[in-house]
């Protein structure tokens, strides 16, 4: 989990709320427009009248509920009898957040948490199953524009469970500029920008210089560290493994087209035993073979992350920055390789700690959230969906190739 | 006429594969479909057997040579889990074969029809198709099941001729 700075940028309003509450307020609107009507008329019970009465209800309900703004209330779906809360904190925009849903019944089975853009959008946040608890920690990404977040999963016993939580923007926190709450940090990473990713090949660079690297800023280090330094490579042991069965259906292959000849002119018998043993010869090697190709094709995650100038002068003329020289540092992390690119010594203090950082991950979940603990803050490109690990870690769920700017501590 | 798998038709089959599987990379960005990422390098080998109009025994060396090609491909780009698809894939590919050595004939009379192409390809389509499409409609082990049903009926017949 990201240290949370820059607080009081969102307010969470209330938290919790049962199934019957929108049936409540309906009636409660409804009693407060009959007060309105008393004025000595006599009130005719017809059945027009009703549906005047009815009709009214609601419009004073959708007021009141507009009015109210929806701003922070935690919902159960109606009838189901179930009650949730959501207690979201307070978020910190570009960064991981945690909050915690609990029920009276308990939470069991899946788990969701979608998140809803400022422009309508929604996006699943967080996923997971479980089996049993009375609460649940979720962990979220947030970014400026989400403007809602929603629970849905089952209870204990069963029944539908949801909840939703509004957000509302502090007058302290909103940017002049585009009306999104955020902070100068918030700011300095919306101006950043995404680069379009292709498939690369090849081997990426030992070392690249700073000049070159990020000579015009920000934008020119994205677009090079997606194209030259975030390759995956080769691995070796399976393409020799490849290359050595190649040699060896060659050789198998021309042994056995001296054996068919030596046969056709009555050199070598053919028995079925003979047959027998060379079929059984075969399968074992090609099973052999298969494994261990199959063993060694799987590629590990990989996290890039590289030092970029904040400064396009930083990288591109001042003084002792010319022969800077970013290096690729590679540490196995066991599910995932972290392969970063950072200036040669002592880090230099023109990074500003801004990284521009890849994720690859698209067969399973490998990348842990405890691997952006270095990071205050986070701007991904598209918000990553987390997941619960089989031994309860949350992780970055799998993905095609994720771009994120991150601000380094 | 149908040929043997001599070294010509080995390299003919294993070295593009090699080549692809040393001109990629490790992983790709996205995870692909397994049926394409396994599939590929034995459809390779399925074109060389049609088109170098190889022998049911060399047809069964040439797809045993590309096997290792897709397990390589499945386990570096294909979709999780790979490991089932690895079965159906072997499966179908033994399908295919047994369904090619079916139709073939020992007689010389009846040899020039019986390797033509057109039938040699529709045979191992034939034999393959079912377990891929349960594999892609249901499940890998499904398919991989109805691959080795299809393979057996399909020595069975063989056997049944030959007596």
């Amino acid at each position: 989990m990201i240290r949370q700075v820059g607080s009081d940028l969102v307010r969470k309003r209330i938290s919790g709320i049962f199934s019957t509450e929108p049936a409540r307020a309906v009636r409660s609107a409804g009693r407060r427009r009959g007060d309105d009507l008393g004025n000595g008329r006599v009130r005719v019970r017809g059945r027009e009248e009703k549906e005047k009465k009815k009709i009214k209800n609601i419009v004073v309900f959708v007021i009141l509920m507009f009015s109210e703004g929806f701003n922070g209330v935690a919902h159960a779906v109606p009838g189901s009898g179930a009650l949730a809360v959501l207690d979201t904190g307070t978020p910190t925009g570009y960064a991981f957040n945690e909050a915690t849903v609990s029920g009276r019944n308990g939470i069991s089975g899946s788990a969701t948490l979608f998140g809803t853009s400022v422009d309508g959008t929604r996006f699943k946040l967080f996923e997971s199953t479980i089996g049993f608890a009375e609460s649940l920690t979720v962990t979220y990404y947030a970014w400026p524009e989400l403007v809602s977040v929603s629970f849905e999963g089952t209870d204990g016993e069963g029944a539908d469970l949801s909840a939703s939580v509004r957000f509302l923007k502090s007058g302290s926190g909103v940017n002049a500029e585009d009306g999104t709450w955020g902070d100068r940090e918030a700011g300095s990473l919306d101006a950043l920008e995404f680069p379009f990713r292709l498939q690369t090949f090849g081997t990426p660079p030992g070392a690249i210089p700073v000049a070159e690297f990020a000579g015009d800023g920000p934008k020119r280090a994205a677009r090079i560290a997606v194209a030259r330094l975030f390759v995956t490579g080769r691995r070796a042991a399976s393409i020799i493994a490849l290359a050595l069965w190649t040699t060896a259906v060659f050789v198998a292959a021309g042994l056995r087209h001296r054996e068919q000849a030596g046969a056709a002119r009555g050199q070598a018998g053919n028995g079925f035993r003979r047959k027998a043993l060379k079929f059984s010869m075969l399968v074992c090697l090609v099973s052999a073979i298969t494994a261990t190709a199959f063993m060694l094709g799987s590629a590990p995650a990989e996290l890039f992350a590289a030092a970029v100038p904040a400064r396009s002068g930083a990288a591109s003329g001042e003084a002792g920055t010319e022969s800077v020289l970013l290096v690729r540092q590679s540490i196995d992390h066991g599910s995932y390789r972290g392969i970063s690119w950072n200036p040669q010594g002592e880090e230099k203090s023109w990074t500003d700690g801004l990284r521009f950082i890849g994720i690859r991950s698209p067969h399973t979940a490998s990348v842990p959230i405890s691997a952006f603990d270095a990071y205050r803050r986070l701007r991904f490109k598209n918000p990553p969906l987390v997941i619960t690990g089989p031994d309860g870690r949350t992780m970055l769920a799998p993905a095609p190739f994720m771009m994120a700017w991150g601000l380094h501590e | 006429m149908s040929r043997p798998f001599s070294p010509a038709a080995a390299a003919f089959v294993t070295l593009p594969l090699l080549a692809v599987a040393v001109a990629l990379p490790a992983g790709l960005d996205t995870a692909i479909s397994p049926l394409v990422a396994g599939g590929l390098p034995l459809a390779w080998a399925a074109i060389v057997v049609i088109v170098s109009r190889l022998d049911p025994e060399a047809s069964a060396a040439a797809f045993a040579a590309a096997l290792p090609f897709s397990a390589h491909a499945l386990a570096a780009f294909g979709q999780r889990p790979p490991l089932p698809w690895l079965f159906a894939m072997a499966a179908s590919a033994a399908a295919a074969v047994a369904a090619r050595a079916a139709g073939s004939t020992r007689r010389a009379a009846e040899r020039a029809p019986a390797e033509n192409q057109a039938r040699v390809t529709m045979l191992m389509v034939l034999g393959a198709a079912p377990g891929l499409t349960l594999a892609r409609l249901a499940s890998p082990w499904g398919g991989c099941a109805v691959s080795a049903l299809v393979a057996g009926l399909a020595l069975l017949a063989l056997e049944r001729r030959r007596r």
